[in-house]
């Protein structure tokens, strides 16, 4: 195996790592954009306030308008690493399907970027609901390329290739990650709605949030134990024991930072009120309450791309077919940007 | 006769929406076209809220409707006279009558954004909506979560302020209530927000307030003066005639709705000469000796068990609140009513319509006096809040006022025995729980009748 080619591939697994790492903050931001309400803190598009993007004076400017143009600074960051990507895959990397990936990560930021802007120019609180379920769509599908790129991926590959024999305890395994991401994304969906969805302000409101809480705290529910059995299952097995163990982790710091948002928010829950009450007044946006909220967004995210990642591992160690690796010399070459 | 009532009232009457209340149908999914660019969201949307395209819309108060029997033709005019006076949650307007300032008004309405000055817009929405609801009636998406819930301003009775019982409260009062929060509530410190957003927001509270004492006077005024009556038509036949509420074409409506308006307003201009000021040679010094502040609380103890403050009855032998438990404060008490008289209901046609109302109400809940000792005051723990509590009660709920009813009338307490009670109840927290004793009864057949 040429060690120039292992070392260019190598190359598209630290940009993709660099573009997952650019991309949880801008998570992060975005949760603290609707945390601060600070969606439409301009009313235009790519402009802000009539600026262009880069012009625009962002380090003397003060509170929703430093959030929300920092959110589209970074959101332009991610967009430039996304370009430089495609670059590096579509000249490093041999995978056909690895390098129509990174034009799809490059198409899911501009998409990304589209909704977030016609959000603010519609004023549509639907586009935000939306803008708010890609963005942890996106995070997951850059974690999923660094997983993909991973010279991990790669060597177990080759260990696998001949094993095509999956028992039965190795589908339910995987029956499990794939279980656990599909729940860690609906309760993302479930938290948009929550966060978003203009109709909290129609005269379904009562019953839209009552519902969708009570649909988060049960599929919080189903996380937990679906995420302790998954753990479980991958110790039991030896497989992807860190990953699991390092998602059970994320559930329960997501699960304290979950009940830490209603505290912030909205004080005691209903049925605690008979044996606890408040001693201390929440100040509204303040910076525990911003970073309690805030911080419960973007672990959702961690908790949906650690689940995926733990399924493409676990795919890939089980042999399920995907495209074999070539390092044909000549299909590089044909390979024109 | 008010120009501007009728301008206003015709601008809004053509842009204002049907009558919201619970009678009438839900729009589950009106797309207006630009959501069409959504496509293939549209399944996203549908949950998200694809009906909020319609503009937010105030609702009404369907428990006053349907206990007047108000009918759905009245239901729309009520809402149409109340656009014409008070605009939408986007638009808002207020006769200059009323006091209301429409540059705050517009800061605080309306959605949420910023204008390239910095200014943000919107603040109700953003702050406020999620709890009290658009509308102000405490039936935000949360409300049904929090205990206690939260307050519905449309009857204009506000607990924790400066003045008498029954008078409204002080701008600087609902400030407070902004900037401290309420402690032990979910109501939290608006500290944060510049000033100017604050009374923006206290200004939009106001308008909510007037706008809601404005409809249900609107709701009683219809089935006081209006109606349907027979009359016999050309050929002599008997047939029923309806009276609309139409101020627009009817002179005395007009002059009617005008005048509760101007009532509901001085209510609200008064309240500035409500407030409760203790005499000041009354007033306890700060640097008072430790064996003075002892005398004071232990005379304020005795007035806590005696029969003339009778503290005990509702907050217990012990101060931990484990008095009388089974009363509800005004809002409860309304819908307490209002189910029992569905339960008596015996015509079909209103059975189902206070049912369906019913259906929609949050389950009612008892006013649970506070425990005083944890030293959590909800309407501030300064030495003047609490006189202030002791002095006035606390309007709406069942804690009644010790100090005279209005200026000039006999109180039940002195204002020497009220910073007296202040005393003590300051220094409940402090009590020595292991030491049960100090807080026996002295006034067994209050708390024995307290039951």
């Amino acid at each position: 195996m040429p060690s120039t080619n292992t070392n260019r591939t190598r190359f598209v697994h630290t940009w993709a790592c660099v573009l997952a790492c650019a991309t949880f903050p801008l998570v992060w931001v975005g949760g603290l954009v609707t945390t601060t309400d600070a969606g439409m803190a301009f009313r235009d598009w790519l402009t802000s306030d009539g600026h262009f993007m880069l012009s625009y004076p962002w380090l003397s400017a003060v509170g929703d308008k430093f959030v929300e143009h920092g959110h589209r600074l970074l959101g332009a960051a991610v967009g430039f690493l996304s370009i430089v990507l495609v670059v590096v895959t579509w000249r490093c990397e041999p995978r056909r399907w690895v390098r129509w990936m990174s034009l799809a990560i490059l198409a899911g930021v501009i998409l990304q970027g589209v909704l977030g802007g016609l959000r603010v120019v519609l004023d549509e609180r639907t586009l935000a609901l939306v803008h708010g379920c890609t963005g942890p769509m996106f995070f997951s599908l850059c974690v999923a390329m660094v997983v993909f790129t991973s010279q991990w991926w790669r060597d177990a590959g080759s260990q696998t290739q001949n094993q095509n024999t999956q028992n039965r305890k190795q589908t339910r395994l995987l029956r499990l990650a794939i279980v656990c991401t599909c729940l860690a994304f609906a309760q993302v969906v479930i938290g948009a709605i929550l966060r978003h969805s203009p109709r909290m302000t129609g005269s379904l409101a009562p019953s839209l949030f009552q519902t969708a809480v009570y649909f988060h705290l049960l599929l919080a529910l189903l996380v937990v134990v679906n995420g302790l059995l998954l753990a479980w299952r991958c110790f039991q097995n030896g497989m992807q024991v860190r990953s699991g163990m390092c998602l059970v982790g994320l559930i329960a710091v997501q699960v304290i930072l979950g009940a830490g948002t209603w505290v912030v928010k909205y004080g005691v829950p209903l049925w605690a009120t008979t044996w606890w009450e408040m001693e201390f007044v929440n100040t509204q946006a303040n910076f525990l309450q911003s970073s309690i909220i805030t911080s419960h967004v973007a672990v959702g995210s961690l908790v949906l791309a650690t689940a995926l990642a733990i399924s493409l591992r676990l795919a890939r160690q089980f042999g399920i077919s995907v495209p074999r690796i070539s390092f044909d010399t000549s299909r590089l070459a044909e390979v024109a940007l | 006769m008010n120009h501007g009532f009728f301008i206003a009232f015709n601008r809004i009457r053509q842009s204002q929406p049907k009558a919201r209340g619970f009678a009438t149908p839900i729009h589950f999914c009106s797309f207006a076209n630009k959501t069409r660019l959504l496509g293939l969201l549209t399944a996203v949307a549908f949950i998200g809220g694809c009906d909020q395209l319609d503009p937010p819309a105030f609702r009404l108060n369907m428990v006053e409707a349907v206990s007047n029997e108000t009918s759905t033709e009245y239901q729309q005019e009520i809402a149409d006279v109340l656009g014409g006076l008070f605009g939408t949650p986007d638009e808002p307007f207020a006769l200059p009558s009323t006091g209301l300032d429409l540059g705050k008004l517009r800061i605080a309405a309306g959605p949420v954004w910023s204008d390239s000055a910095g200014k943000h817009l919107g603040l109700y929405r953003k702050h406020c909506v999620h709890c009290h609801g658009i509308t102000g009636d405490g039936r935000g998406p949360t409300a049904r979560f929090l205990n206690p819930y939260p307050r519905d301003y449309r009857q204009a009775v506000y607990k924790f302020k400066s003045t008498y019982n029954p008078a409204k409260p002080t701008d600087e009062d609902l400030h407070r209530v902004l900037i401290q929060g309420v402690p032990g509530t979910a109501m939290p410190s608006f500290s944060l927000l510049p000033s100017s957003e604050v009374e923006a927001l206290v200004e939009y509270v106001k308008y909510l307030s007037i706008r809601g004492q404005m409809e249900t006077e609107l709701i009683r005024y219809v089935f006081d003066e209006l109606g349907e009556e027979e009359e016999e038509d050309e050929n002599g036949n008997l047939v029923m005639k309806r009276y609309p509420l139409d101020p627009e074409t009817d002179a005395d409506q007009r002059e009617a709705i005008l005048e509760i308006l101007a009532e509901i307003v001085d209510g609200w201009n008064a309240s500035s000469e409500a407030v409760i000021a203790p005499e000041e040679a009354e007033i306890p010094e700060d640097n008072r000796a430790p064996e003075e502040i002892a005398a004071s609380v232990a005379a304020g103890r005795d007035l806590f068990y005696g029969p003339r403050a009778n503290c005990v009855k509702c907050h217990g032998p012990t101060g931990l609140g484990d008095g009388q438990q089974d009363d509800q404060d005004n809002w409860n008490k309304a819908h307490k009513v209002f189910l029992e008289t569905l339960a008596g209901e015996t015509e079909p046609e209103l059975v189902a319509a206070k049912s369906v109302v019913a259906d929609s109400l949050y389950p009612v809940r008892n006013a649970i006096p506070r425990n005083l000792r944890k030293g959590v005051y909800r309407g501030g723990r300064r030495r003047i809040d609490i006189f202030w509590r002791v002095y006035a009660g606390i309007a709406g709920t069942p804690m009644p006022g010790s100090g005279p009813a209005s200026a000039g009338a006999q109180g039940t307490l002195t204002d020497t025995e009220m910073w007296s009670i202040v005393d003590y109840v300051l220094s409940l927290p402090y009590e020595a729980p292991s030491q049960p004793q100090q807080a026996l009864p002295e006034n067994p057949n209050a708390v024995t009748s307290a039951g």
